[in-house]
């Protein structure tokens, strides 16, 4: 940050462009070489690009400047030599070395190459020439005899052998070891010591691309395929497929801090994982999503390393209503709120879940992971106020409210009415609904509370219209006595004797039917 | 006198500076012998392609350098020529240079002899002035014999 204002303050030494221009090189000045630059009568250019960094000066400018930032030999060029610099700081005291990409010839024809020679373009301190001198240090690609003139320079702190494909015979020329330009690193520091580390150019990574940023206290450099990022907190780790998630998020200057590890495989192989600060980036199958930390933070990333069970994240892990969090997989969404815990729901109790409105249905968040049923033939999710049930035979249903109670404190799956074969459903009654199982009805009323009808007493209350016909609807369970069971309902009774095997039905007014 | 190291031999003519050396290696390094010729004082913190000495060229001066690379490479296209080239004032051209000077020109050929692989560059201080300086260079030239 007092780069920052600094370099605001010292450009000051002259239209907006220009000032924007010379406030970069400034930062960078000021990044690279505080003290000379601060006190020695040195402009800012010298300052970041080295010695010789003129057009007049004759030397040939670096690829960061010619190729869009990226520090590789760009489009029409081949790596064909290189030197090197011995003792430079910006390599830690190592060698620095140094690639020239000259023009490839068209059609291998001599004098046919795709550039003219020209100053380097644009507001950068690294004015020097390209495509202007014929000359070649000949250690690389010495299969291609028929070469143009240097297009620019790449430079590394990894011997060119180790990632171009170039000999071992050294040539020096320490009359460089200052030549420099803004998108080139000017420190050894943590982020380029591991990307030598790394290999440099023949790392995952590949070249660099555009400087080094600081940024939230860390420092960050992009390269082709991924990012380097350190800070006083986290190790320089590395980002690949992952970088591009991070970056979504602000990268280091975002709420998910800086990288706390290389970015790793997932335990199956099929994806990738950016181990944050404060969350954590997916990257597989095409998909690239992140989470914030928080509860859930050690299920989703298990989650993730194991996409054979719910299948990879397709979504970011968002916030809900109620102060909950949802990421969603292929086959099922892990949920979190402070009241259910982190529970992951899945399979056709997701797909029913999801069609009731999911957390914003009335069942609210989950309380439970979804889990066989006790017979395996099925399974099921409980929520806060109700219960979602799944058996192939038999559908996929709900249970809410009362019903759920009541069959919850009957014993649930070991309850006589066994699984639920409807969701809730309207009755005559407009205050009343009634859900079905596989042997059983339970009614529910406001004011008549919530009850069964269970065989053989369910077979008569049907031939008698359930709560459509004189018996209405229950208002009490049925109760066994000897070898009587009697269930009361508001319009009469039914009575089944287990010694006869009759069932009667009496009703509070003069009509009567038996079953 | 006759300078002979590394299996290139170089007498210079009267107002020539050379110098044959070999650097020590880096890591993982491979170097090889270079010669340095120049019509000026060669310093002792020169690049093997002439850094810090093409700047102190003048209008009638030249410099020459001659390095060697890998034996493999004299097995690739790049090094396909045989034996040490022939140069005229024609070759040198104001854009075949390291280090793209005013009013220098410069020209440079890769070769092997035998098994041996090296790059020949000649600099002379001012294009203008070939005719006078190229004899020079051929002179020293015409002197060097390279060892199998």
């Amino acid at each position: 940050m007092w780069v920052d204002h600094l370099a605001g303050a010292l450009a000051g030494r002259t239209s907006r462009r220009g000032f924007l221009a010379r406030t970069a090189v400034v930062g960078a000045a000021l990044a690279a070489d505080p003290v000379n630059y601060v006190l020695r009568p040195a402009s800012a250019y010298s300052s970041v690009c080295g010695d010789g960094a003129s057009c007049s000066s004759g030397w040939t400018a670096f690829c960061v400047t010619v190729n869009k930032g990226v520090n590789q030999c760009p489009p029409g060029s081949f790596a064909a030599g290189w030197w090197k610099a011995d003792h430079a700081s910006v390599c830690g005291g190592r060698a620095r070395y140094y690639v020239d990409c000259n023009a490839s010839c068209i059609h291998g024809q001599p004098g046919h190459y795709s550039c003219h020679c020209r100053c380097a373009p644009g507001t950068t301190c690294d004015k020097r020439r390209t495509c202007c001198n014929q000359f070649r240090y000949g250690q690389c690609h010495q299969e291609v005899h028929c070469y143009g003139p240097v297009v620019c320079r790449v430079v590394s702190c990894v011997p060119p052998w180790v990632w171009a494909h170039c000999s071992k015979s050294a040539a020096t020329d320490n009359r460089t070891l200052t030549h420099s330009a803004p998108d080139l690193p000017h420190h050894y520091d943590a982020v380029e010591a591991r990307y030598v580390a790394l290999h440099g150019h023949a790392s995952p990574l590949g070249a660099s691309v555009g400087p080094r940023q600081s940024l939230a206290g860390g420092l960050m450099q992009n390269y082709q395929h991924g990012l380097i990022a350190w800070s006083p907190h986290t190790i320089a780790a590395m980002l690949r497929a992952t970088a591009v998630g991070y970056l979504h998020t602000g990268g280091p200057a975002g709420s998910y801090g800086f990288p706390t590890h290389d970015e790793r495989p997932t335990t199956d192989g099929l994806a990738r994982l950016g181990l944050l600060q404060h969350g954590c980036v997916y990257a597989g199958g095409g998909i690239v999503v992140h989470t914030p930390a928080g509860a859930w933070l050690p299920r989703w990333i298990w989650l993730c390393d194991h996409s054979s069970n719910v299948g990879r994240p397709t979504s970011h892990m968002i916030a809900s209503v109620g102060q909950g969090h949802v990421g969603a997989f292929q086959h099922g969404a892990l949920f979190s709120a402070a009241a259910t815990g982190v529970r992951l729901v899945s399979g056709d109790c997701y797909t029913h879940y999801v069609s009731l409105g999911r957390e914003s249905s009335p069942l609210g968040y989950p309380t439970s992971d979804t889990a066989s049923t006790p017979d395996n033939r099925g399974t099921w999710t409980s929520y806060a106020d109700g219960v979602i049930v799944s058996r192939p035979d038999i559908g996929t249903w709900e249970i809410l409210g009362a019903v759920y109670g009541y069959w919850r404190d009957s014993g649930s799956f070991s309850s006589p009415l066994g699984y639920p074969t409807s969701a809730q459903q309207a009755t005559s009654k407009p205050d009343a609904g009634v859900a079905h199982f596989e042997h059983g009805d339970v009614y529910t009323s406001a004011s008549l509370g919530t009850h069964a009808v269970l065989p053989p007493l369910l077979d008569v209350y049907v031939q008698n219209n359930r709560d459509s016909g004189p018996l209405g609807l229950p208002i009490g369970d049925a109760t066994t006595s000897g070898s009587l069971t009697v269930q009361q309902f508001e319009g009469g009774s039914i009575t089944y004797d287990a010694g006869t095997g009759t069932t009667t039905v009496t009703l509070s007014t003069p009509s009567s039917g038996t079953g | 006198m006759t300078l002979l190291r590394h299996g290139i031999q170089v007498t210079p003519p009267r107002g020539w500076d050379a110098r044959i050396y070999l650097r020590d290696a880096g890591p993982g390094e491979r170097t090889h012998p270079i010669l340095h010729a120049a019509t000026v004082r060669l310093p002792g913190d020169r690049g093997d392609y002439g850094s810090n000495v093409v700047t102190a060229l003048g209008s009638d001066d030249a410099f020459v350098a001659l390095l060697e690379f890998d034996a493999e490479a004299a097995r690739s296209n790049l090094f396909a020529a045989s034996g040490l080239p022939r140069v005229s004032a024609r070759d040198l051209r104001p854009q075949t240079l390291h280090r793209t000077l005013p009013g220098q020109s410069g020209l440079q050929m890769f070769f092997h002899v035998k098994a041996r692989a090296f790059s020949l560059y000649v600099v002379v201080g001012a294009h203008s002035r070939r005719l006078f300086t190229m004899p020079r260079v051929q002179q020293l030239l015409g002197s060097i014999r390279l060892e199998a």
